[in-house]
C-alpha cells in the first residue's frame, strides 16, 4: 500500500461543495448522542456518540483491488450512487448479467447477431470505486465502530492507512471495528472501496439476480456512521412486541471490548411522539469478563399500550443503556401472521387484507432520473406516504432488493405492511444459484438484524421466482428462529417452509412470448373465478395464504410506449400506430380492472400490483407509472383508474363484453367488497353513459356489505336503442362518504341487432 | 323453567324463552351429545331433541365454522327420492337398521361427517339418526330448475313447512333452497322465511348469488364432463399437476363466499360396473368400449380418490361431498353410487378402500399424475398433507416405488401438519431402472398409530 498525499479538509470540503453546487458540505459530520438517530437524545452522559459521516466523499475508481488510489479527483454523494459523481466517470453500472442475455434473447431484444457478440460481465474498464472522507471525532471513546449500512458490490475499509476488513455483503450493513486505528485528537482519512460491478466480489458471494436489470450501478446506498462508546457496547436490541398480554420482549446483545467490568442495564419504553415515558425495566447489575459478549433478554410489559397499524401506526422508543454506551430503536407493537386453515393476513389478531403495490429500488437505481431520489427524504415521504394514501394501498413489496434504512423508518411511521424482499431471483430448477449457502445463511442474518425492530416489516421474502431447494431446506430454517416475532418467511415457488408461511403468485394472465398469439382477452374474466393460477413448476402445490403480488404484463414507460414484454399485447390490443396517450389510458383501464376482479373474488390474501417504482429508459422491461418522476407525478389515467380499485370497498362489474345489442335485455353483476371493520351500507348506482357523458340508462339498489365481507349484487337492464359508444358505470356511495364513492367502469359499444 | 301464560280463547301464542344451560356439553359430529326439550302446558306437552351447537359459514374466510371453530366438511351426496325408482329400494328406506348402517357406520368408515340431502327431504327418522350420528346436513328443497307455474306463495308456504319439520335437529346445518337452479324468485322465498330459524342457519341457493352475507355457494366442479360433447375437452388427470384446485361453477354466480364442493367429477358407475349413461364417453375413451365391470370399477375407486385427494389439498372449499353415496341403480340411470349389494350395504370394495383414505381427516395427496416414469432418473414427487382436526398430526411420510408389487424405492421422512393446517413435502425420488408398470405410492402413518393414509398413483417406468 503506498503512502497517499495528506488531503486538508478544510480545502477538501471547499472542492466538494464546488462540485456538487452546493455550500452544505461545509458541515462535513453531524453528531448525535444515542444509536439511532430515530431514537432522540436523551442517553446517559456517557452514551455512544454517533458521527454521521454521510455528505459528500472524494470518489477514484481502478482496476486493482489492493492500491489505495492516490487521488481521488471526483466528489459524490454518500449516500448515493457512484454515477452521481463529478465529475462523472465513464460506463458506470456497464454490465450484463447472463440472465439478463436470457431475457434479451427470450423477448428479441437484440437480434441473435448481436446477443452472440456479447460476453456477460463488465462492460466497463474498471473494478472499484474509492471513496475517501477526512474526518474528525469530539471525544475519545474506548470502543469505534464503523456501520457502512449497505453499499454494493462489496465493501472493504481503511483508516489511517490501516486495513480494517471486507465486508462483501451488499444488502446489509457492514460493522467495522476501527478502534485500534483511530486517530482521537486529529484528522481521520477514511477510505471505502467498493466493487464497481457484480464481479468485483468472489462469485461465492450473492449480488443479485435480476433478469430484467440492464445495468448494475454501485454505490454506497445506505448511510455510513461512527459509533463512539466506551465498554461495555451494545451490540444489537432486539424488540418482540406481543399483544396478549400487552408486553414486549427485549433481547440486548452486550460486548466487553475491554477488561471485565460491572455495569448496569437499564431500559426505558418512551411515546416515540412526546417522549412519554410508558414503561421501565428494573436496572440490572450485571457484569462480563475481558472480551466476553453475551445476550440479556427480557420482558417489559406494556399494559394498554397503543396498538400500531397502518390506520394508527403508533409508535414506541426503547432506550437501553449500559452506562458506557446506550442504543435506541424504534417499534410498534402489532402482531402479522398469515394463517394457513383460513388463508388470510391477521393484524392484531383480526383479519386484514393487503391492498398496494412493489418497488423495486434497485432497478430505480438504473433509472437516468433516479439522482439522489431515493435519499431525498421529502420525496421519499411523499412516494412511501402522500401517494399510497391517496390510493388506498397499506402494503408493498420490497422488490429483489433492500432499501436504506430510511425507507423503513418511514413505512413505520406512515403505517405500511412490507414484504421485505432479498435480492434473489433465479428462476427454476435450482441451476441458478451458484453463490455459497453458508454466505446465504450469515447475510439473511445480517438482513433480520438490520430490520427486524421495525413494524412495517411484516414478511421476510426470501426469494422472488425461485425454484431452489435450499432456501426451504436450510437457510430459512437455520435463521427463522432470530426474529423474536417470529414473522412469516415467503419463499417463491419453493414450498412454504412454516406452518403457516404464505405463498406468492404472479397471475400474468396478458403474458404473452413474441411471436405467439394473446390468448387471453378481459372476457375470460367473466367467467374466472379469481383463484391462484398454476406455479411455474407443476410441482409445487400449496394451500397456503396466497400473496398475489405480481399481475398484469401491460408496463408501458413513462411516455407510454411498450417495453420489450409488453409491445406484442399492446399490438394485438391497439395496434402499432396507437399514440402513447392511448396505451396510457388503456394500460391504466386494464389494471383497474384486473384489480377489481383480484380483489372481488377474495383468493387472496393481498393484492399488490406490479409495479410502483421501476426503472424508466429505452429498452427497460419492466416500468412504473409515474408521469414525473422527480415531482412525483402519477400518470393520470393510473392513478384515476387504480385508486378506484384499490378502495377498501371495493366495486367489480363482472362484464368485459364490448358490444350489447340495442334493445337486448342483460343482467349486469356487481360484486363488492369491505376489507374494513365496519358494516359498509350506501346505494349502488349502475347507470350507462353515452360520449357526452349523459345518463341514458340508470339502476339503483342499497347495498349493505358486513365487515371483511363480500356481496354480489344483480341489476336487470334493457339496452337502450341507440347504437353508439357507451361507459358503464358503477358507482357505490357509502352512508356517511357518499362525495367518495368507488367507481368501476366498462367501455362498451350499444350495436343493432345483425340481420 | 316455568311460565305462566294467558291466551285468549280460540287463539294462538308464540312464547318465547331462554333457558341458560352453563356448561351445556356441546353436540359435533365426534359427540353428537343430545339434549330433549319437554314442554308441556299442562293439558298438552311436546318433546322434542336439539344440540347445543353453532354452525355457521363466514365469507370473510371462506370457510365453515362448528361452535366457533373452521371445521372441514368431508362427505356425499344422498339422493333418495332418485333410490325410491331404484328397484332393490323396497322397504329398504324405512329399515331402522338398514338406515342407521347407512347414516352411521359407513359415514364413519369412510370419515364422512357430512352430507347433502339432495334434491328432496327424507323420512324424519333418518334426520333422528343423522343427529345422533353427528352428521352435519346440508338439506336440499326438491327443486333444480324453476317452474314459472310454480306459486311463489305456495312455495313460501312449503319451505316454511320444511323449515318447522326440521329446525331442531342439529343434523341440519344449513338449508339449500335448489340445486343447479338460476331463479331470482328463490331469493325472494328465502328472504321470506329465513327469520322462521332461530338458529339463523345460512342457505344455499344453488346458482343465484348468496341470499346472505356468510351464506355459501355450491360448486359442481365436474373436470371430466368434456367427453359428453363431441368437442368438449377431454381431460387429462395429468392436468391436475399445474392446476390449483379452483372453484369452478363461478359465472352464474359471481361471489367471494365461501363455497362447498358438492358435486365432482362425472365418473359414476353401476353397481354391475357398467358406466352410467353420462359416463359412457368418458371410460370407453379411459378403458375402451369393452372393459369389464371390474375395470371400470378400478378405474372409477382410482379416480375418485385422487381427485378428492386433489380437491381436499388445496383448501378452496369449505366442504368436499362427492357425488352420490345414493341413488338409483337401472339401466337408464344417469348417476351411479358406491355399492356392490344396496340390500346388505355392501360398498364396492375398490370403492371403500379408495373413499375411506381419500377422506380420511390426515388427508395425503401425491400431486403426481404422469402416465410415464423415466427409469433411473431423480424425481420430485410433493406430497401435500392436509389435516382437518384441531390437533397437529406428526408421524412418517412414506413414499415408494413398486414394480410388479415389489417395492423398489422407498424413502421416508418425519412430517408434522398443524392444527387445520396444510403442509406440503417434497420427495426427491430415485427412479428404478426396471421397466415397467408401477404404483408411486405416499404413505402416511401418524406417531402412535396403526392406521396408514395412503395417496396411489398408477404410471409405467420405461
Amino acid at each position: 500500500m503506498h503512502k497517499r498525499r495528506p488531503i486538508a479538509r478544510r480545502r477538501f470540503l471547499q472542492e466538494s461543495a464546488a462540485l456538487l453546487g452546493t455550500s452544505s458540505l461545509l458541515t462535513e459530520t453531524s453528531i448525535s448522542r444515542n444509536g439511532d438517530s430515530t431514537g432522540g437524545s436523551n442517553a446517559a452522559p456517557q452514551g455512544r456518540l454517533t458521527v454521521s459521516l454521510d455528505g459528500a466523499w472524494r470518489i477514484a475508481d481502478s482496476i486493482s483491488a489492493d492500491e489505495v488510489p492516490q487521488s481521488f479527483e471526483h466528489v459524490g454523494a454518500v449516500p448515493g450512487m457512484a454515477n452521481l459523481a463529478t465529475p462523472p466517470f465513464p460506463d458506470v453500472g456497464a454490465f450484463i448479467s447472463s440472465e439478463n442475455i436470457l431475457d434479451r434473447r427470450a423477448f428479441k431484444v437484440q437480434p441473435e447477431s448481436e446477443l452472440a457478440k456479447i460476453v456477460p460481465g463488465p462492460q466497463q474498464k474498471r473494478s472499484y470505486f474509492w471513496y475517501q472522507k477526512t474526518f474528525r471525532v469530539p471525544a475519545k471513546r474506548e470502543v469505534a465502530i464503523l456501520k457502512i449500512n449497505k453499499a454494493q458490490f462489496g465493501t472493504a475499509v481503511w483508516l489511517n492507512g490501516k486495513k480494517i476488513g471486507d465486508h462483501y455483503s451488499c444488502f446489509t450493513a457492514g460493522y467495522f471495528n476501527v478502534t485500534d486505528a483511530m486517530n482521537w485528537e486529529g484528522d481521520n482519512d477514511l477510505v471505502v472501496r467498493i466493487g464497481a460491478h457484480p464481479a468485483a466480489v468472489p462469485s461465492w458471494v450473492p449480488t443479485g439476480i435480476d433478469f430484467e436489470k440492464n445495468r448494475w450501478t454501485p454505490g454506497i446506498y445506505d448511510s455510513v456512521s461512527l459509533h463512539l462508546s466506551h465498554n461495555p457496547v451494545i451490540e444489537t436490541l432486539r424488540v418482540a412486541p406481543r399483544i396478549d398480554p400487552s408486553e414486549i420482549v427485549v433481547q440486548t446483545k452486550i460486548k466487553n471490548y475491554g477488561g471485565a467490568c460491572s455495569f448496569i442495564l437499564t431500559r426505558q419504553v418512551k411515546e416515540w411522539k412526546g417522549r412519554h415515558l410508558v414503561a421501565e425495566s428494573k436496572p440490572q447489575s450485571l457484569s462480563l469478563a475481558g472480551g466476553e459478549e453475551r445476550t440479556f433478554t427480557e420482558t417489559v410489559p406494556l399494559p394498554g399500550a397503543k396498538l400500531w397499524s397502518p390506520e394508527n401506526p403508533f409508535l414506541y422508543s426503547l432506550e437501553a443503556s449500559t452506562g458506557g454506551d446506550s442504543f435506541s430503536t424504534r417499534f410498534g407493537v402489532r402482531e402479522f401472521r398469515f394463517d394457513t386453515p383460513t388463508k388470510r393476513a391477521y393484524l392484531n389478531g383480526k383479519i386484514y387484507f393487503m391492498r398496494g403495490s412493489n418497488v423495486t429500488l434497485h432497478r430505480f437505481f438504473d433509472d437516468p432520473q433516479c439522482r439522489s431520489l431515493p435519499w431525498d427524504e421529502p420525496w421519499l415521504r411523499k412516494l412511501l406516504i402522500d401517494i399510497p394514501k391517496r390510493m388506498n394501498w397499506n402494503s408493498f413489496r420490497f422488490c429483489i432488493g433492500p432499501v436504506p434504512d430510511k425507507w423503513l423508518d418511514i413505512a413505520d411511521e406512515a403505517g405500511l405492511l412490507i414484504q421485505n424482499e432479498y435480492f434473489v431471483w433465479t428462476l427454476g430448477e435450482n441451476q441458478q444459484l451458484k453463490w455459497s449457502k453458508e454466505e446465504l445463511i450469515r447475510e439473511y442474518k445480517e438482513w433480520m438484524r438490520d430490520n427486524w425492530n421495525h413494524p412495517s416489516v411484516v414478511i421476510w421474502d426470501a426469494t422472488n421466482e425461485t425454484l431452489a431447494d435450499v432456501f426451504g431446506d436450510e437457510i430459512i430454517p437455520a435463521v427463522r428462529s432470530m426474529d423474536l416475532s417470529n414473522r412469516p418467511w415467503e419463499n417463491s415457488w419453493n414450498v412454504p417452509d412454516g406452518p403457516d408461511d404464505p405463498a406468492e403468485c404472479h397471475p400474468y394472465l396478458f403474458a404473452v412470448s413474441p411471436g405467439q398469439p394473446l390468448s387471453f382477452q378481459m372476457t375470460d374474466l367473466e367467467k374466472m373465478n379469481g383463484s391462484e393460477t398454476p406455479t411455474y413448476s407443476g410441482v409445487l402445490t400449496t394451500a397456503h395464504a396466497r400473496i398475489l403480488n405480481e399481475y398484469g404484463w401491460l408496463w408501458l414507460t413513462r411516455d407510454g410506449v411498450p417495453t420489450p414484454v409488453s409491445k406484442p399485447v399492446y399490438d394485438k390490443l391497439l395496434g402499432p400506430d396507437a399514440t402513447p396517450e392511448q396505451r396510457l389510458e388503456l394500460n391504466a383501464y386494464l389494471l383497474g380492472g384486473l384489480t377489481e376482479f383480484w380483489r372481488a373474488h377474495r383468493s387472496f390474501a393481498a393484492v399488490l400490483h406490479f409495479v410502483y417504482l421501476s426503472s424508466n429508459y429505452p429498452g427497460v422491461y419492466t416500468a412504473d407509472h409515474f408521469k414525473d418522476i422527480q415531482r412525483l407525478i402519477l400518470d393520470p389515467h393510473f392513478e384515476d383508474y387504480m385508486r378506484q380499485a384499490f378502495k377498501p370497498l371495493g366495486v367489480y362489474v363482472n362484464f368485459w363484453q364490448p358490444t350489447l345489442v340495442a334493445g337486448s335485455n342483460r343482467r349486469f353483476f356487481v360484486m363488492m367488497i369491505n376489507d374494513e371493520y365496519a358494516e359498509a351500507k350506501g346505494n349502488l348506482v349502475l347507470s350507462l353513459e353515452g360520449e357526452d357523458g349523459k345518463e341514458v340508462l340508470r339502476g339503483e339498489l342499497p347495498f349493505a356489505i358486513p365487515a371483511l365481507g363480500q356481496q354480489t349484487y344483480k341489476l336487470d337492464f334493457v339496452i337502450p336503442g341507440a347504437p353508439g359508444k357507451y361507459l358503464l358505470r358503477a358507482a357505490a356511495s357509502r352512508m356517511g362518504r357518499e362525495q367518495d364513492p368507488t367507481v368501476s367502469r366498462r367501455k362498451l359499444s350499444i350495436i343493432m341487432k345483425s340481420g | 323453567m316455568k311460565e305462566q301464560v294467558q291466551i285468549g280463547a280460540g287463539s294462538q301464542k308464540t312464547v318465547l324463552q331462554r333457558i341458560p344451560m352453563p356448561g351445556a356439553r356441546l353436540w359435533t359430529p365426534d359427540h353428537p351429545n343430545l339434549y330433549t326439550l319437554e314442554t308441556s302446558t299442562g293439558s298438552d306437552n311436546v318433546r322434542t331433541r336439539f344440540g347445543m351447537r353453532e354452525f355457521r359459514f363466514d365469507t370473510a374466510t371462506k370457510r365453515a365454522y362448528l361452535n366457533g371453530r373452521v371445521f372441514f366438511l368431508r362427505g356425499s351426496n344422498i339422493t333418495f327420492h332418485r333410490f325410491l325408482e331404484d328397484p332393490k329400494s323396497q322397504g329398504l328406506p324405512w329399515d331402522k337398521t338398514w338406515v342407521r348402517k347407512l347414516l352411521v357406520e359407513i359415514p364413519r368408515r369412510l370419515h364422512w361427517n357430512s352430507f347433502r340431502i339432495c334434491i328432496g327431504p327424507v323420512p324424519e327418522f333418518w334426520m333422528d339418526i343423522a343427529d345422533e350420528a353427528g352428521l352435519i346436513l346440508q338439506y336440499e328443497f326438491p327443486v333444480w330448475g324453476y317452474r314459472e307455474a310454480w306459486s311463489t306463495q305456495e312455495m313460501i308456504t312449503e319451505y316454511k313447512e320444511w323449515m318447522q319439520d326440521n329446525w331442531n335437529h342439529p343434523s341440519v346445518g344449513w338449508w339449500d333452497a335448489c340445486n343447479e337452479t338460476h331463479a331470482d324468485v328463490l331469493a325472494e322465498i328465502i328472504h321470506a322465511v329465513r327469520p322462521l330459524d332461530l338458529s339463523n342457519r345460512a342457505w344455499d341457493n344453488g346458482y343465484n348469488p348468496p341470499e346472505a352475507p356468510d351464506d355459501p355457494v355450491e360448486d359442481h366442479n365436474y373436470l371430466l364432463i368434456g367427453d359428453l360433447a363431441p368437442t368438449g375437452h377431454h381431460f387429462d388427470v395429468a392436468e391436475l399437476e399445474g392446476s390449483t384446485g379452483a372453484k369452478g361453477t363461478n359465472s352464474p354466480h359471481p361471489t367471494g363466499h365461501a363455497a362447498v364442493l358438492n358435486e365432482y367429477d362425472w365418473i359414476w358407475v353401476n353397481r354391475d360396473g357398467s358406466p352410467t349413461v353420462l359416463s359412457i364417453p368418458l371410460f370407453r375413451r379411459l378403458v375402451g368400449p369393452n372393459a369389464s365391470g371390474r375395470e371400470v370399477i378400478d378405474l372409477a375407486a382410482y379416480l375418485w380418490a385422487g381427485l378428492t385427494e386433489y380437491w381436499r389439498a388445496h383448501r378452496n372449499y369449505a366442504g368436499v361431498l362427492c357425488f352420490t353415496y345414493l341413488t338409483a341403480c337401472h339401466r337408464d340411470a344417469y348417476t351411479g353410487d358406491f355399492f356392490q349389494d344396496i340390500e346388505k350395504l355392501k360398498l364396492q370394495p375398490e370403492f371403500e378402500e379408495a373413499l375411506s383414505n381419500a377422506f380420511n381427516p390426515l388427508g395425503v395427496y401425491l400431486n403426481f399424475w404422469q402416465p410415464k416414469l423415466a427409469a433411473g432418473v431423480n424425481r420430485p414427487m410433493a406430497v401435500s398433507l392436509v389435516n382437518d382436526e384441531y390437533e397437529a398430526a406428526r408421524g412418517k411420510l412414506v413414499v415408494s416405488v413398486a414394480v410388479n408389487d415389489k417395492t423398489l424405492v422407498r424413502r421416508e421422512m418425519d412430517v408434522e401438519v398443524g392444527p387445520l393446517g396444510q403442509q406440503t413435502y417434497i420427495v426427491n425420488l430415485p427412479i428404478p431402472s426396471e421397466k415397467g408398470p408401477c404404483v408411486v405410492k405416499a404413505t402416511m402413518r401418524r406417531t402412535g398409530a396403526t392406521e396408514e393414509v395412503v395417496s396411489r398413483r398408477k404410471s409405467v417406468i420405461e
